[in-house]
């Protein structure tokens, strides 16, 4: 492809096109191709739903995969590269922090964020140190978690 | 010799004998040392008709212990003064253990002389108190009324008046040890009590509170302080503060409520790890001025110290100075160190109840979030997605609508149950059966689902009252959990039992679940009625299949208590 040869990356990276935008070296002019490309990973089948229908729904997002189960998730997260993980850590499996920490760490970086119930400094500081980049509480009015994740990869 | 001298002699010695006799009755009646010695000295004079008469004892350190005087007026022995110190003929007696006669003091080189305003005498007469031939005293006579000087017979007589007073005294210092004896007893017997009633106190109860408020108002009736403080450290962060304080002087003894440690004389007391007294409180630097002005004379600092570590302070000031023995310190190191162990396990079952407490928060903050606030989460956002769509595709605007109401739906159900699992409870009958009609009951008002209760054959009869309350709290949390997650129409309850077995069963038509996620997904209740079943030595387990329903079965040995007469 063309601009990998302009840009200099590491052997296994692959830029998003949003990523591209970011540089400032290549600018769009398909505002699809700037939307941020969002995975959602959250166990409780009801919530995992709703919140897929309103990420589809919402300008600026293209919700790119969702998942419940922690291995499943990871697998099409590495197949999708999302520009955004949203994580709610809070699973029955217990495995909450270990895919922020998986995911934070994947080849492209992609951004971790924590959406979840329960408010607890202790899990604050156990995100942010496993990799989440932030941490927000589910609240009724979800515009502006769609523009803080719409910030996020700007 | 005349026979009237004889007679004259006879009815002499008659007298005498009788004046012997009274004053020895006298004497076994007279309780007192002082009492005894004084009859002596006055029985002595009048004996051997002497016009005064005196005995004394000296101490250890040379001084007469006890003066008694007989013969001579209150006036005169005040102008006197100073009883006699037993340097010149006194002494020569005691010393000397044998009597002494003259027929002139004065003349007498071992004689010093007297003092001012000390009556004339002439003869004298001088018997040493002996206790197994140690001299422990002396009687002397003066001035005999008639004649010369005294006599052989008075000697005698007045020797065995000596031999009197040397039992009473003897027994009186053998009284007086006891007494001192007795009283060291009695201050050790306090002593004991207590540090008994501490001990007690600190056994009964886990409050630190408690156990401070109470110890620290009985070391203050030992010590007599009127004002006590204990300080803390309950951090463990070297800063002592003030928990209590106790006393008529309210205002801080010390004027602060916070010390660190090595700081002024609680501070220090905790850094040494050692009592600190202080008699001198007017010159201890360590003390606020106002706390000596206030008049307090003494103030002892108790560490309270457990496992080597300071944990905190006890401060007693006393208006009177004290004196604090070998044995005083030995005893508050010890009521320092019982007190050290009883606040830190105070303390540590703080923690642990607070950390219980915690524990128990964070799982209703699990329970919560597991099912409620999803739910609720769920539901806004279908319902922002409808108002989104609802121009451009009223339609689907509307089922969104609907799926909101089954949501809301769905969550009052589960605070309902939730509140359910939440009421403390205890099986209020005596009877299993009734326990389990009466949790049925509930269940159908709550939840609205049909719930049938059978029990076979006797089976809830002749239970011990633990295995009774095993099943009733079996039933109630499978219940619980019935009601939480299984959205099931139908429950049945069986209990039967068989020669070896109490089986109960709780069986429900709803959704199920897969086994494997089985211990994640019902949260505590599920491994609660397993450990119930294990407790009461038996087992339980659960079956469940996704859309099959779930069936809970738990089963007991069968203890029979065998019925009472009838």
């Amino acid at each position: 492809m063309g601009w990998a040869a302009i840009l200099p990356h590491k052997q296994e990276m692959r830029f998003s096109p949003k990523g591209l935008a970011r540089s400032g070296k290549v600018v769009y002019l398909n505002p699809q191709l700037t939307a941020t490309r969002v995975f959602l990973i959250e166990e409780h089948e009801k919530v995992r739903q709703a919140l897929a229908d309103r990420l589809r729904t919402s300008a600026g997002i293209t919700l790119v995969g969702e998942a419940g189960e922690a291995e499943k998730a990871l697998e099409e997260v590495r197949k999708s590269h999302p520009d955004v993980v949203l994580v709610e850590i809070k699973r029955g499996d217990g495995m909450g922090l270990e895919i922020v920490r998986e995911v934070a760490n994947l080849p492209w970086s992609p951004r971790v964020v924590v959406l979840t119930t329960y408010e607890s400094s202790w899990e604050r500081t156990a995100a942010k140190r496993a990799g989440a980049c932030d941490y927000l509480l589910k609240q009724l009015d979800s515009d502006e978690l769609m523009q803080s994740i719409q910030r996020l990869a700007a | 010799m005349i026979i009237g001298d004889v007679a004259e002699i006879a009815r002499a010695n008659d007298l005498q004998l009788n004046t012997l006799h009274r004053i020895s009755l006298e004497l076994v009646r007279e309780r007192s040392l002082q009492g005894v010695l004084q009859h002596i000295a006055d029985g002595a004079r009048e004996l051997v008709e002497a016009q005064y008469a005196a005995i004394g004892v000296p101490g250890s350190d040379g001084t007469l212990e006890r003066f008694v005087t007989s013969g001579v007026s209150a006036a005169e022995a005040a102008a006197i003064g100073a009883p006699p110190r037993g340097h010149g003929l006194l002494g020569a007696i005691v010393r000397g253990g044998r009597a002494i006669r003259l027929e002139d003091i004065v003349s007498d080189p071992r004689s010093v002389g007297f003092p001012a305003h000390h009556p004339y005498m002439k003869s004298f007469l001088g018997v040493p108190i002996l206790s197994q031939d140690r001299g422990i005293g002396h009687i002397y006579l003066t001035n005999k009324r008639e004649g010369a000087g005294f006599g052989d017979r008075d000697q005698q007589l007045v020797e065995m008046l000596a031999a009197y007073a040397a039992v009473a005294i003897e027994n009186a210092r053998y009284y007086q040890r006891l007494s001192q004896d007795e009283a060291q007893l009695e201050d050790r017997n306090r002593e004991l009590a207590i540090l008994n009633e501490i001990a007690h106190v600190v056994g009964t109860s886990l409050d630190p509170e408690v156990i401070l408020e109470k110890t620290l108002s009985r070391v203050m009736g030992l010590f007599e302080a009127e004002v006590g403080e204990i300080f803390l450290d309950e951090e463990g962060t070297n800063e002592f503060s003030v928990v209590l304080r106790k006393g008529t002087q309210a205002p801080a003894f010390l004027g602060h409520d916070h010390f660190r440690l090595g700081e002024d004389l609680v501070g220090s007391a905790a850094k040494q790890k050692e009592l600190i007294f202080s008699s001198s409180l007017s010159s201890e630097p360590r003390l606020p001025r106002h706390a000596a002005q206030a008049g307090f004379g003494t103030y002892l600092c108790i560490p309270l110290v457990s496992k080597d570590r300071v944990l905190g302070v006890m401060g007693l000031a006393a208006l009177r100075p004290i004196e604090l023995t070998p044995r005083l310190r030995d005893l508050y190191r010890a009521v320092g160190l019982t007190m050290g162990e009883a606040v830190e396990n105070g303390l540590l079952h703080r923690k642990s109840q607070r950390l219980a407490v915690l524990e128990e928060r964070e799982r209703i903050g699990m329970d919560l979030h597991d099912g409620i606030i999803q739910s609720i989460y769920a539901v806004g956002l279908m319902l922002e997605d409808a108002s989104l769509s609802l121009h451009e595709d009223p339609r689907s605007a509307r089922e969104k609508m609907a799926k909101s109401v089954e949501g809301l739906n769905g969550v009052i159900r589960d605070i309902r149950s939730y509140i359910l699992d939440l009421q403390p409870r205890r099986m209020a009958t005596e009877n299993l059966a009734a326990g389990l009609r009466q949790l049925v009951r509930e269940f159908r008002a709550q939840t609205l689902t049909e719930v049938d209760l059978h029990i076979l054959n006797g089976a809830a009869e002749g239970l011990s009252a633990a295995s009774m309350t095993s099943l009733f709290h079996v039933t109630q949390e499978a219940l619980a959990n019935v009601a939480k997650h299984s959205e099931a129409t139908h429950v049945v309850v069986n209990l039967r039992r068989n020669e070896e077995w109490i089986e109960l069963t709780v069986n429900d038509n709803g959704k199920g679940f897969s086994t494997e996620g089985q211990r994640k997904l019902l949260g505590h209740g599920l491994t609660n009625i397993e450990e119930r079943a294990r407790a009461a030595g038996g087992e339980a387990t659960i079956h469940s299949e996704r859309g099959k329903g779930t069936v809970v079965r738990v089963r007991i040995p069968a203890v029979v208590i065998p019925a009472g007469p009838a």
